[in-house]
């Protein structure tokens, strides 16, 4: 009985020393950062997407590989008059952005790319367009396309899937994200610091009508006319190479002299 | 029972108007919204009554014309309907520039 006990108090000691010697890895810290450009209720407008990555020691966190984004019920995509026609991740990677026809066009944005190399620690910026892909599997498909140039060339084609989501939120993106691939045997580069746009600004579209060609500006992701009761609650899941996780939360609160509500 | 409406839709109100054609004519509302999925709550209006109820449906293309398909359930009335229930198909298609739509619907009624 007491060799039993014994045994079984050495089996917790060797697994509270295992897991002090072991402990998990602490995910990065994450600050999403969201707003809407103009903000007004019941007009069309643009969302600015962004999120910074901070580690501890300032060193470059892990890959992100997945993000899912939840923002709020009641902001259409497909209302948006954006993404009127689609483009292919074959043009993209094949032709680039230039292949795509003007009018799916959804966005515009940049990444700070951190490089490990060496004892240093390389910061490149890439550019991001997001373009209207074709459906899949009757879900809405954004195509990102992301090229750095110096010091490392790269070009990254990815796409997200927006589909429903459960109450306080109304629908998520969820992006499968590629690592980008570096030196051999060196540290993966990590995005650290992105900014995107879905929506208008800085966009034009291109109507034919009677043998002309009319540039416009299409309306844009459609704010719905009263205010949800908390505001418009964004949440954000990353997936990180090292199978760590981090969750970031943001809420845009409702412009001055709002109404609330739950309608469109 | 089938019908076809042609709806506009109108800005004030936040409503898809227009006239349906075919077994049950007459005006209709749409409180239509294309999120994933698309929902719809609608009311047909008749010299008999009126009909009320909802829809669900998923994309099949997303382009300048986005069309859809699903279910919808007739859930109350009010006039001759007033015991109204019924369920059917969805289908439409959407102009997402002018957001014209058109709506199929096609089941059983019950009144």
């Amino acid at each position: 009985m007491r060799g039993a006990r014994a045994a079984r108090a050495a089996q917790v000691l060797l697994l509270a020393l295992t897991l002090l010697a072991a402990p998990a890895a602490a995910s990065p810290a994450i600050k999403l950062n969201v707003k809407f450009s103009p903000e007004h209720l019941g007009a069309g407008t643009t969302m600015i997407f962004g999120f910074k990555i901070a580690t501890p020691k300032h060193e470059v966190p892990p890959p992100i590989v997945g993000m899912d984004l939840l923002y709020p019920a009641h902001i259409g995509l497909v209302t948006s008059e954006l993404g009127l026609k689609n483009c292919t991740a074959t043009i993209l990677e094949n032709i680039g952005p230039e292949g795509c026809p003007a009018d799916s066009l959804m966005g515009y944005g940049t990444a700070l790319v951190e490089i490990p190399f060496g004892h240093e620690t390389l910061q490149e910026t890439g550019q991001i367009t997001t373009w209207m892909g074709p459906l899949n599997n009757g879900k809405l498909q954004l195509l990102f396309d992301a090229e750095g140039q110096t010091p490392v060339y790269a070009q990254l084609v990815f796409p997200g899937l927006v589909a429903h989501a459960d109450p306080p939120y109304g629908g998520r993106l969820n992006t499968i994200i590629p690592v980008i691939e570096s030196l051999p045997e060196a540290a993966h580069p990590a995005v650290t610091q992105m900014r995107a746009t879905i929506g208008p600004m800085h966009i034009t579209y291109y109507l034919h009508s009677r043998g002309h060609i009319i540039a416009y500006h299409p309306n844009g992701l459609l704010l719905p006319s009263r205010c949800p009761h908390r505001g418009f609650q964004f949440a954000a899941t990353f997936a990180f190479l090292d199978g760590t996780h981090a969750i970031a939360h943001q809420t845009v609160p409702c412009p001055n002299s709002a109404s609330h509500g739950s309608g469109r | 029972m089938t019908d076809t409406a042609h709806l506009k839709y109108q800005k004030h109100s936040g409503l898809e108007e227009g006239t349906a054609t075919g077994t049950l004519p007459g005006n209709v509302k749409i409180r239509f919204e294309i999120g994933p999925p698309v929902k719809a709550t609608f009311t047909i209006s008749t010299s008999k009554g009126s009909l009320s109820g909802t829809g669900s449906a998923a994309l099949h293309s997303a382009g300048l014309y986005a069309s859809f398909g699903g279910t919808i359930t007739v859930t109350h009335g009010t006039g001759r309907y007033a015991h109204a229930h019924g369920h059917g198909g969805l289908y439409g298609v959407v102009n997402r520039h002018t957001y014209a739509l058109t709506v199929q619907t096609t089941g059983s009624l019950s009144y």
